[in-house]
């Protein structure tokens, strides 16, 4: 077992400014954290996840447990921190597993991983919900301070995936303020004109920008 | 392959992002139900940013949450309540469910490999009393009688009531202690009707109360390197009272 350097954002609930973390908030070039921490489990959480995804195509009751108690705490993690609402989280978790269950059967491993798809499933709902302002920046951040607390507790750091090294390395070229756009459009669901404001920018300079960082991501992770 | 400089591409980024807005989100939902060339853009980008995920701390969804989508689903179909497992996956499903249930506590914030190699940055908790009688109910796979392992506190041994246990021919059957978040720690053989062994000095009174005990199927006289290598046959979570 061996352990690779390994980054996450930083973040902080004591930031005043809603829906970002430090990491966008300051946009130095060392706000993505990077720690030799990490031990690494490859894949095996994936390999479960693939199977017990395979098992509930096939209306697996069992496997549909394993699996929530697998990829809950990921998804409902990331969801949380996009809706920034608990009661709403929960609601989207609990859709993002009856979706689940209903599509396991689309799921198609050879265009992606298990976890990934499920991810896609739960961002893509919680995205749809913010976008639409169902909440989350009408939302208070009144009472959820403690929960914030909770999601900034040091980063889980179990079956870092080999590619996750490739992809550090290459959010590490892109530049500083691009890659905190980026990051707090992935993370905390920052929408073109949030980063704007927060940025003092035009959005079509925040489009550009993260044109170009996806663009550099994206060349950096085909060479990789 | 799309050209990077395709606005195709671009908006697949973009929706896998999660930076469009609402409308050009529902255009973009409609583009990909007639362009499969365009979900596949959006799938590729949801795959590559999905790493991004494997970096935050996880949080556990309220208790009850899973009773509820359970009570959601349709009526169940008889046939899928029955999976077909293998023993060995049988015993993985419990150390999964055991591992979960701690993910749910809060008190592991990862899972378990099949070889039950496995290593967690763990943070530290308030250690509580120490009770000296510590006990686990390690369940068999299938059919059989629980092993049971007692974990004196003070004098920090472990005693196993193996007198039930046979290993396969040319097997060995080997303890293994699983501190929260921790690698397994071979524990020796399981081989005679009375089984004692001292608790590693790296293993805390507050270490105990959160680890579970396994007994995996070795090559003769134990795992080679320290690591499980064969199937767990016995499980069970430390427990006090």
């Amino acid at each position: 077992m061996s352990s690779t350097p390994f980054c996450s954002p930083e973040t902080n609930s004591a930031s005043g400014i809603a829906r970002f973390p430090k990491l966008a908030l300051r946009a130095s070039p060392g706000r993505v954290r990077c720690t030799s921490e990490v031990h690494r489990n490859p894949g095996v959480k994936q390999l479960d996840a693939d199977d017990q995804l395979k098992r509930v195509a096939r209306g697996d009751r069992l496997a549909f447990r394993e699996l929530y108690d697998g990829a809950s705490p990921r998804l409902f993690a990331m969801i949380l921190r996009l809706v920034r609402n608990r009661t709403m989280a929960e609601d989207v978790l609990q859709d993002v597993f009856l979706r689940i269950w209903r599509s396991a059967g689309q799921y198609d491993s050879g265009r992606g991983t298990a976890i990934a798809w499920m991810v896609a499933i739960a961002r893509n709902r919680a995205i749809d919900l913010i976008r639409q302002n169902v909440g989350p920046l009408a939302a208070a951040r009144t009472g959820d301070d403690d929960l914030l607390a909770e999601i900034a507790d040091p980063h889980d750091a179990e079956a870092v995936l080999s590619d996750l090294d490739g992809l550090r390395r290459c959010l590490g070229l892109i530049e500083p303020e691009k890659r905190a756009c980026l990051l707090a459009a992935y993370y905390e669901g920052a929408s073109r004109e949030e980063l704007a404001q927060h940025y003092g920018q035009p959005v079509n300079t925040i489009k550009t920008w993260l044109h170009r960082a996806l663009a550099s991501l994206r060349q950096c992770l085909e060479h990789n | 392959m799309i050209s990077f400089d395709d606005d195709r591409d671009l908006r697949a980024a973009e929706y896998a992002l999660g930076t469009l807005s609402a409308d050009e989100r529902t255009a973009f939902d409609a583009d990909m139900r007639r362009d499969g060339t365009l979900a596949a853009a959006a799938h590729d980008w949801a795959n590559r940013l999905a790493l991004l995920v494997q970096t935050m701390p996880e949080v556990a969804p309220p208790a009850g949450l899973f009773e509820r989508i359970e009570r959601a689903l349709p009526a169940p179909a008889r046939r899928g309540l029955r999976g077909v497992q293998t023993p060995v996956s049988d015993d993985l499903t419990r150390m999964r469910r055991l591992l979960a249930g701690w993910r749910r506590i809060g008190l592991v914030s990862s899972a378990l490999a099949a070889s039950l190699a496995v290593a967690l940055l763990v943070t530290k908790t308030t250690p509580p009393a120490v009770n000296p009688q510590l006990l686990a109910v390690l369940s068999p796979k299938g059919a059989g009688v629980p092993v049971l392992v007692r974990v004196d506190a003070s004098t920090r041994r472990v005693m196993v009531a193996a007198a039930s246990i046979t290993p396969p021919t040319g097997r060995s059957l080997e303890l293994w202690y699983i501190g929260k978040g921790q690698k397994p720690l071979a524990m020796g053989l399981v081989d005679a009707a009375k089984h004692e062994q001292p608790l590693p000095a790296s293993v805390t009174p507050d270490d105990i109360r959160q680890a579970i005990f396994a007994v995996t199927v070795e090559p003769p006289g134990g795992a080679p390197n320290g690591i499980p290598t064969g199937p767990i046959v016995y499980s069970g979570p430390v427990s006090f009272d």
